[in-house]
């Protein structure tokens, strides 16, 4: 367990640079396969993540989010394979449905999702902060040398 | 081959001089331990065997953390706001809207002159050295003043109410000094020896703190209040150094360590008039602090023959000690949009501690005082925000604050001269009479800028003290080999501090 706390210093760092990311729409609605971005569509569904055949993506519907794998990409449409309807709580993930499986089980349950590129309302492109990731970063940093100094005395 | 012999042993004399306190030992072989229990003791006795362990100020005012404060002179208790405000006036955490985290650090050094010690240091049966220089200067050394974090509520009427956490520094009772006597050898073409009595301290009294705020008008007036845990400890080590004649001597050390406990509270009140000023008021009501865990020792290595290695320990006595009340006043006004003039006023009435030995001990009669004098001081500050750079405010601070340190401060003489078998003798006054009633006055000077984005504020803060106290020559009343004649010293200290403080609004 040497690595430890390099291990809890890339963690840091990581949670701190997922913190200090940013939206950034994009006036025309263009989205490049190898830009992170959340996709808007009319009825408030969302998928966030990089758009390409075979990515992993969030998608996101009202009340409910779900893993998911890019199976088709094109001009018109966008197909969700995969999806695993997910629950977050106090950071942790919990798989409570396995859309694929009950794909197997009950056979042609349209397990896929179909997404009309039509419909979307609204991209936006999610960049990270620099300006926050480094604020946030050196506030940290400064806090645990106040901390390390604190139970230095002790 | 006799220079540096003869040279060697006035400094193995020294070590052994320095640590000894005057203490008697029979010749024993060269590898040997004389070891001499004290006992059990009070301050009284430590008055005598390292002055600088009772003569030191306890400061509360100075433990308040935060660079934005002393960028303006320490005139805070009016204008504090977020998580900074608990250590200035609880009330202020009243002004969270959002949940924020606070830290803050500080570095001192200090430098100055010494004035009133002997041209010559004498040892019997050396030759005479001639002291060039002797300097006493606070150790150097960075430190951590506070850590908390807190959040905000709102609750019916749009009123605020506002909670928080945090560790601090509550009581400064650290004040670690270095003694550097260089002296030469006119005898032996002037070769150089040096002598060097390094302090290291670490510790103080810490609070570990719950604070409540609340909105009485919203936006206006507020109440807050801390409950402090209080607890810490001192650690003071004293290492001895004597090189000369590319040699050194073993290095001797001394230690004194103390344990605090305690529970306190700050309550405060402020009033805000937005774009007119602020009022404020913080009270500390008198609490008291158990001291425990008090212990002296020291060890003094040497390799002359006859002369065996000393080891001196005793235990200094627990005690409480009533802490008297703090009392801050200030007020805040907006000249303009702005400009900012901020000033306070402290009071505390150190003299009223009172001190109750929890353990019995022999020797020196308790004294129910500790030698510390009532302080007030006067702190006054600006703020000036005409700086901005993309977006990141850049204000400007100064300040000011002049008044007492709590220690009492030393005659310039403390002997009187008696016949003792037909001569004249300078004899030590009693403890009791070596002080003054005059204060050690301080004035500083200090200024300031932050950076502040728009969750994240860094405040930094440079100040320069000024005072003039006494000390006994090598921090002894009375000592055949350092100080014979009980000589006390003036010293003229300016300490410079240098603040930073961060706070994040999440």
């Amino acid at each position: 367990m040497k690595h430890e706390p390099l291990l809890l210093v890339v963690l840091s760092s990581l949670v701190i640079a997922v913190g200090c990311a940013k939206r950034v729409e994009s006036p025309d609605r263009t989205f490049e396969a190898q830009q992170k971005v959340v996709l808007t569509f009319r009825n408030g569904e969302e998928i966030l993540g990089r758009v390409d055949v075979g990515k992993k993506v969030e998608f996101r519907e009202p009340g409910t989010r779900w893993t998911a794998r890019v199976g088709e990409l094109t001009e018109e449409k966008i197909v969700l394979t995969d999806l695993v309807r997910i629950q977050e709580s106090s950071g942790v993930r919990m798989v409570v449905d396995r859309a694929a499986d009950s794909r197997m089980e009950i056979a042609e349950s349209a397990p896929d999702k179909l997404l009309l590129r039509s419909d979307i309302t609204r991209v936006d492109q999610v960049r990270t902060d620099a300006g926050r990731t480094l604020g946030v970063t050196s506030f940290w940093t400064f806090a645990a040398a106040v901390a390390v100094l604190l139970l230095g005395e002790r | 081959m006799k220079r540096p012999q003869r040279i060697a042993g006035i400094l193995f004399a020294g070590v052994v001089g320095i640590l000894a306190l005057g203490l008697s030992t029979p010749a024993l072989a060269d590898g040997e331990i004389e070891s001499i229990n004290l006992g059990t003791f009070g301050l009284e006795t430590l008055k005598y065997a390292q002055p600088s362990a009772v003569f030191r100020p306890l400061d509360m005012v100075g433990a308040r953390a935060g660079a934005q404060g002393w960028a303006m002179g320490g005139a805070n208790v009016a204008g504090a706001s977020g998580i900074e405000s608990v250590g200035w006036n609880p009330a202020g955490l009243a002004t969270l809207s959002r949940p924020a985290a606070f830290a803050d650090i500080e570095w001192t050094r200090s430098s100055g002159t010494t004035t009133g010690f002997p041209d010559t240091f004498k040892v019997e049966g050396a030759p005479l050295l001639s002291l060039r220089t002797y300097e006493v200067n606070l150790g150097a050394g960075l430190r951590y003043n506070m850590l908390g974090a807190g959040t905000a509520t709102q609750v019916s009427g749009g009123r605020t109410l506002s909670g928080a956490v945090s560790v601090r520094r509550y009581l400064n009772v650290c004040y670690p000094e270095d003694i550097v006597a260089n002296m030469v050898t006119p005898e032996a073409s002037g070769f150089p020896i040096t002598m060097a009595l390094e302090g290291e301290e670490s510790g103080g009294v810490d609070a570990i703190a719950g604070t409540v705020a609340f909105d009485l008008l919203p936006s206006q007036l507020s109440i807050g209040a801390n409950l402090n845990y209080l607890n810490g400890r001192l650690r003071a080590r004293n290492e001895v150094h004597v090189t000369g004649a590319g040699t050194e001597v073993p290095t001797s050390a001394s230690s004194i360590d103390f344990d605090y406990a305690g529970i306190s509270t700050d309550l405060g009140l402020q009033f805000r008039r937005e774009g007119l000023g602020a009022v404020g008021v913080r009270f500390t009501p008198a609490y008291t602090l158990e001291v425990t865990k008090g212990r002296f020792s020291s060890m003094a290595i040497t390799t002359g023959e006859d002369v065996p290695d000393l080891a001196t320990y005793g235990r200094v006595a627990g005690y409480d000690m009533k802490v008297p009340s703090l009392l801050s006043v200030g007020a805040s006004a907006s000249v303009t949009e702005r400009v900012r003039l901020a000033a306070e006023y402290n009071i505390q009435n150190w003299s009223e501690t009172e001190v109750t030995y929890r353990d019995e001990f022999v020797g020196r009669e308790p004294d129910p005082s500790l030698p510390l004098h009532d302080v007030s001081s006067l702190h006054i500050g600006a703020e000036a925000r005409y700086f901005s750079f993309r977006g990141i405010g850049l204000p400007v601070r100064l300040g000011f604050h002049t008044g007492a340190m709590s220690m009492q401060n030393l005659k310039s003489e403390v002997t009187e001269t008696v016949i003792i078998e037909g001569r004249p003798t300078k004899v030590l006054l009693p403890a009791s009479e070596w002080v003054d009633d005059d204060d050690v006055r301080l004035t500083a000077f200090a200024f300031g800028f932050a950076f502040e984005a728009k969750s994240l504020r860094y405040d930094v803060s440079y100040e320069v003290a000024d005072y003039t106290f006494n000390r006994f020559y090598f921090d002894i009343p009375r000592d055949d080999f350092l100080n014979k004649e009980s000589i006390v010293v003036e010293i003229d200290r300016r300490v410079t501090q240098l603040r930073l403080s961060a706070s994040m609004s999440f």
